[in-house]
């Protein structure tokens, strides 16, 4: 055996060169999957979280790791009690994502053996089986997201392949696991999740619908034919921040309205469960894939601003007068915008001459001007946001949270996520790679005890119990 | 700049790499989709950077660590139909075996150096560590590899290496 390092990573690199390499189509066929159901998928998928300078060592592979802030308290830590474990069938995951009721956990799974796609319902107290693992026979798809409401829990998956729709939806009974009905989603509709109805608007189509959760059956209809659907959002509000979990952003909406845009900028907010017009407004045509809607207003830029900007923020209203107006303006080039409290947008910006740097801002949509802005420490460009307070997270890691006011409450490069509105869950600062559970409020670190130390899908939570499939099975944590 | 450009023209070296610090062809080319796949999340702001490659590493180097990110995003591999090759040798097996038994950051100093052939100021400038410090992690990942290939004092620490 040579001794010589060179010769040994010589044959190291050798061996790494004669590695089978998917394309680059694969990778933006991956990247392309992510942006659908970014919101819900991006904040789940996080771990090891420094809190800001709590200030012990780190072992952490990059050296903007601490920040001096406040130290939380730390309590003895108690150990991470196991509910239950619910056996999947296979160790071998590839994609397994997970949501959650409050009474019960959905974890929807693609077997590494044989591409086969399962779902499978857990009741979150006992951590025992509720109903026994579904099939999706469905293999020719990647599994993108699962979301439960009331009346059904919903898988979605995903195909590129262009012969066929994109995307495809499986529907089951939360309480039985009962399959109730499946349909496609061809590629350029819009669908938006809310507890009464699932609505979908098609731009080849020209109509807007509501489906039954229960059947999959057309509710209402209205067909837009001269002026098309461009575009539906859901309204989201502060009730829905309030229920964001380890797996972010709830992607299912309580509040009842939806936001059809049309291509020529006409706006119509309606009632999800009737298909009944509440309001009419109108924006610039060109508002784009941007478009929030928050709080009773919906938030838009001009597209044709992004040679070079300024970005113009406009909010308009939707609780009837439809007036809209400037609400301030950033530079450079626009990345993203959320709701961020109420009467308030997000929105980050990165910034010339290279666009490494990306900045924060926070409007107030009712005074018409900006609150604060402050430049990300790691380039980040996810939000989320719950009572009042904004995380701003970095695809390569890098997490940082603002209160109200635009302080930074913490800092973190490789980060966990939400627990509950109030509470983040994370891997404690101190180089141990324990559990541990932030109070966000009073800053307050709470151990929990060791890592499990085996590799984990994406998880879901309520404000106790901690979910996530594993390649022992769906492991359920009693986390308070 | 053309993403199936920069992806032809560097995936292999980033291949290397993640090679290096996992020691497991599978999670390697994992790692690898996946850290494309989010540079294709934001290309538009990733061609301004100097170095994208770097960032790509960056993204590889803490997708490495991050047990709980890398489950959800894998794809299957059958799906991937990857074509057979042939099994490591003793002397690769062996290496690799002794890289994981390194610190994190040792590791990626060795993959950095011996794989990319960084030089030790490169290798500081991306880390953001000092050259002493780098030359620190190098001296150590060496003696590490040298202790748990069972050959102290036996192993040339090849510090005169080319670049």
């Amino acid at each position: 055996m040579p001794t010589d390092l060179d010769d040994l990573f010589d044959a190291l690199g050798r061996n790494a060169d004669a590695l089978p390499l998917a394309g680059a189509s694969d990778a933006k066929r991956r990247g392309r999957q992510r942006t659908w159901t970014q919101a819900a998928v991006a904040a789940a998928a996080a771990v090891v979280l420094v809190v800001a300078g709590i200030g012990i060592a780190l072992r952490d592979p990059h050296p903007r790791a601490s920040r001096p802030a406040a130290t939380p308290t730390v309590s003895t830590p108690a150990g991470i009690p196991v509910v239950g474990t619910v056996k999947l069938g296979t160790a071998r995951l590839a994609t397994a994502l997970t949501a959650q009721d409050g009474e019960r956990a959905y974890t929807t799974w693609m077997s590494q053996d044989d591409n086969t796609q399962w779902v499978l319902g857990a009741d979150l107290a006992t951590g025992t089986e509720a109903w026994p693992a579904r099939q999706i026979d469905d293999k020719d798809r990647a599994i993108e997201q699962i979301l439960v409401v009331p009346s059904a829990v919903l898988v979605v998956t995903l195909t590129h392949s262009g012969a066929m729709p994109e995307r495809a939806l499986y529907a089951f009974d939360p309480a039985s696991g009962v399959p109730l009905w499946q349909d496609y989603v061809p590629a350029g509709d819009s669908v938006v999740f809310t507890d009464q109805m699932l609505v979908r608007s098609s731009r080849s189509e020209g109509l807007v619908e509501g489906l039954d959760w229960r059947t999959g059956e057309q509710r209402w209809r209205v067909l837009l034919q001269d002026d098309r659907p461009a575009r539906t959002i859901g309204m989201r509000v502060a009730a829905d921040e309030e229920r964001i979990d380890r797996a972010g952003p709830r992607p299912d909406l309580t509040d009842g309205r939806v936001v059809v845009v049309t291509v020529a900028g006409q706006v119509q907010v309606r009632q999800a469960g009737t298909g009944e017009l509440l309001a009419n407004a109108a924006v610039p045509v060109g508002s784009g894939n941007t478009m929030v809607a928050y709080e009773g207003r919906l938030f838009s830029h001009d597209e044709a601003d992004d040679n070079g900007g300024p970005h113009h923020i406009r909010a308009t209203d939707l609780t009837g007068s439809g007036a809209s107006a400037i609400v301030g303006t950033v530079p450079d080039r626009f990345l993203t915008m959320a709701g961020c409290g109420p009467n308030r947008i997000c929105v980050v910006t990165a910034r010339k001459p290279n666009y490494k740097t990306t900045v924060l801002t926070a409007f107030d949509a009712a005074k018409r001007k900006k609150l604060w802005e402050t430049a990300s420490q790691y380039g980040g460009d996810q939000l989320s946001s719950a009572r009042g307070r904004t995380m701003l997270s970095a695809l390569d890691g890098g997490d940082e949270m603002f209160d109200a006011n635009g302080t930074r409450i913490f800092t973190a490069t490789l980060t966990n996520g939400w627990l509950d509105a109030g509470t983040l869950m994370m891997v404690a600062p101190d180089g141990t790679g324990r559990w541990s559970r932030l109070s966000i409020a009073d800053q307050k670190l709470t151990p929990l005890g060791p890592s499990p130390g085996e590799q984990l899908g994406f998880c879901a939570s309520t404000s106790t119990l901690l979910a996530c499939p594993a390649e022992a099975g769906l492991r359920i944590w009693r986390v308070r | 700049m053309d993403f199936d450009a920069f992806y032809r023209d560097t995936s292999r070296r980033l291949l290397r790499y993640a090679y290096g610090l996992t020691g497991d062809p599978g999670e390697a080319q994992d790692l690898v989709q996946e850290a494309y796949a989010r540079a294709w999340q934001r290309w538009r702001r990733l061609t301004d950077y100097e170095e994208p490659e770097a960032w790509l590493r960056l993204v590889v180097n803490r997708l490495a660590t991050d047990r709980w990110r890398r489950l959800g995003v894998r794809r299957s591999r059958v799906l991937d139909r990857p074509v057979p090759v042939d099994p490591p040798s003793e002397d690769v097996v062996l290496l690799v075996t002794a890289m994981r038994t390194l610190p994190a950051a040792h590791r990626r100093a060795l993959a950095l150096h011996y794989l990319l052939d960084r030089s030790v100021a490169e290798i500081a400038a991306e880390t953001g560590a000092s050259t002493g410090t780098v030359k620190s992690w190098l001296s150590r990942g060496r003696a590490g590899l040298a202790a748990a290939l069972g050959l102290v004092g036996d192993v040339k620490e090849g510090a005169d290496r080319a670049h």
